[in-house]
């Protein structure tokens, strides 16, 4: 199977998986004070519980938040890096051993020392950032690198500048190899954000903390089938927007 | 159309960074305007290199290059290459635009308005010989042929005096290869551009460069001379030995049958009489005739027929298997004489009128010339 096909399969097996329960669960015409035991899965509370919405989609809001704000602010820095890096040579080893060295550094202490110095949101988007530095970097310069020289040499030859080479040309061809890299910074990031939790943020990862912290594992499946599906969903946006962007890149053959 | 600009290299030197011998020694050709000049020699040479320091894609050490008369230094480099066409042998199409997108790259930078471009690059690929049809493609939908010529459309696109093509058959394969060199040698008869043309391959130099400039390692200009004076007459030891053993077999596609002297005796008009054409067979002693009424070729007959007749109407000549034009090569004719086992071949007009027979020894004098 593609792996186009993948995500399509993926995505309709949680949101079926999710239909499925909420109709057994209303079927079933469960109600909070029928539960005794500490079941896996609380129906009662996804489905019943009146607040439970409300709480989910605050969690998933913030949880987006918090991986758009690092994915926005790192691609950014990244582009500048990127630029650096393409036009001097020289930079691009010392830039990838610097984003390297980030990407190295636990999370679960880069978050907690930065905290010390500055406030939960502001040390979570930085040390979520840097994460994506190594990735988005090395994707863009993979990319422009990946032009094919006659090309590069053709859009010199016709007297284009610079700038307009790398603008219509450089970039729109680096286009799948720098949204490769889009991708998989905002999956990994998605799965980062949750460990914000121990400063107090997470989004979907504070529900999966409150429910270790309470032994109530219904929290736990929940926040982690709704961070899966962000995940499997933003990649997917992603590929789609690769294939709006890149119309050329299918039509191949001799007519 | 604008036509092509005169350049001029002088003293012309390239010495790249961190290398002890220059790649391209002190230079100086002149590329008359409206010409194709060819770049030649082995790997190393700096032909390429001498090609890419005219549209600066390589700035030179030393020596000075004009175009029409100014020097190429006077002008900024990207102004500069929007006036000078370039093609190359992988052809560097933009994958990620149209046929005519990429056609209209350089219009468009000069800012040219839209329908002025449209109108531009519908007349360009009709000039190359492509369908109007291809204009939405991507350039991965086409062949290798017509990518080449995509290439040479948007060389052209602004209407530059120059064109410089570095091995822009190289890629594609003998037939292509060949239609591609006719393509431009029909091309440049409309569009009359100076042409620098770099080239390893000697058969495509001569059969296309009005000049050939054969180059030595190191950039030592070897001969500079028309295609048949460096078969003829080839200056050196190296010349002749990169011009290959076969020498005279590559001349003869460049000398056409109506450049020989076609002075035959083995042929006569048939009003002569029966008398006439027996003395001509004679004469001819090599036990046939040609026979020729009305300015047109009849066919051949044998001294025995000839003698047997009785009259003029008795003779049933062979009708001949070996013809050409009088624009065909001499490389044509041949072909045409050893595959029909024929001595000579007809040389008729393409209305059929008669001018002439050519022998082998015909062709082996248009040769010694």
């Amino acid at each position: 199977m593609s792996r186009r096909g993948w995500f399509r399969w993926g995505t309709a097996l949680v949101v079926l998986g999710i239909a499925g329960a909420w109709a057994q669960a209303r079927i079933a015409g469960l109600s909070i004070e029928t539960q005794a035991s500490n079941p896996l899965v609380r129906w009662e509370w996804l489905f019943l519980r009146e607040e439970t919405p409300a709480e989910l989609w605050q969690a998933t809001a913030q949880h987006l938040r918090l991986t758009f704000g690092a994915v926005a602010a790192g691609t950014l820095i990244s582009v500048v890096l990127s630029t650096i890096a393409v036009r001097l040579r020289w930079t691009f080893a010392p830039i990838t051993v610097a984003t390297g060295f980030l990407y190295t550094i636990p999370s679960v202490a880069l978050f907690g020392l930065l905290r010390t110095r500055y406030s939960s949101i502001v040390a979570a988007e930085v040390a979520l950032t840097s994460y994506t530095l190594l990735i988005l970097v090395r994707n863009m310069v993979a990319g422009i690198d990946g032009v094919p020289g006659a090309v590069t040499d053709a859009a010199d030859g016709l007297g284009l500048s610079r700038r307009r080479r790398l603008l219509t040309v450089e970039l729109p061809l680096a286009l799948p190899v720098i949204v490769a890299g889009l991708r998989i910074a905002t999956v990994t990031t998605v799965g980062l954000v949750g460990i914000t939790a121990i400063i107090q943020l997470g989004g979907l990862g504070q529900l999966i903390f409150d429910g270790f912290g309470t032994q109530y594992y219904t929290k736990i499946v929940v926040g982690s089938v709704l961070s899966v599906s962000l995940a499997v969903l933003l990649d997917l946006g992603f590929y789609r927007l690769e294939v709006l962007l890149t119309p050329w890149a299918r039509r191949r053959g001799t007519p | 159309m604008s036509t092509g600009s005169a350049i001029s290299l002088t003293g012309l030197t390239k010495t790249f960074a961190g290398s002890a011998t220059p790649a391209v020694e002190p230079l100086d050709l002149e590329v008359p305007s409206g010409s194709i000049v060819v770049l030649i020699g082995p790997s190393g040479c700096g032909k390429t290199t001498t090609l890419r320091m005219i549209n600066r894609l390589i700035e030179p050490t030393g020596g000075t290059i004009t175009i029409g008369g100014q020097d190429i230094r006077e002008r900024s480099t990207t102004d500069l290459r929007r006036s000078i066409g370039y093609v190359i042998q992988q052809v560097g199409l933009f994958p990620h635009r149209t046929i005519a997108q990429n056609v209209a790259t350089v219009p468009k930078v000069l800012g040219w308005e839209k329908a002025r471009i449209t109108d531009r690059v519908e007349e360009l690929v009709d000039l190359v010989g492509l369908d109007r049809s291809l204009l939405t493609r991507y350039p991965a939908e086409l062949s290798g042929g017509q990518q080449q010529r995509v290439g040479v459309a948007r060389a052209l696109a602004a209407d530059p005096p120059v064109l410089l093509m570095d091995e822009p058959f190289g890629a594609v394969d003998p037939i292509v290869r060949a239609r591609l060199q006719r393509e431009l040698l029909d091309l440049q008869d409309k569009v009359r551009k100076t042409i620098v043309l770099v080239t390893h391959d000697i058969d495509e130099a001569v059969a296309i460069g009005d000049k050939v400039a054969v180059l030595n390692v190191g950039g030592v200009l070897e001969q500079y001379a028309a295609p048949d004076d460096l078969l003829a007459r080839p200056a050196n030891d190296f010349v002749a030995s990169f011009l290959g053993t076969e020498r005279s077999i590559k001349r003869l596609a460049l000398s056409t049958v109506a450049e020989l002297t076609l002075e035959s005796d083995t042929w006569a008009e048939v009003q002569v009489g029966l008398e006439g054409l027996r003395a001509a067979v004679i004469g001819a002693r090599v036990g046939w005739l040609g026979l020729v009424a009305d300015g047109r070729f009849r066919g051949w007959i044998s001294e025995d027929a000839l003698m047997k007749a009785g009259s003029v109407d008795d003779l049933v000549p062979l009708p001949p298997t070996a013809r050409v034009r009088p624009d065909s090569s001499l490389r044509e004719a041949l072909e045409v004489i050893l595959t029909s086992r024929s001595a000579a071949a007809v040389v008729e007009d393409a209305s059929g009128r008669f001018s002439g027979l050519v022998e082998l020894e015909a062709i082996r004098q248009g040769l010694a010339r």
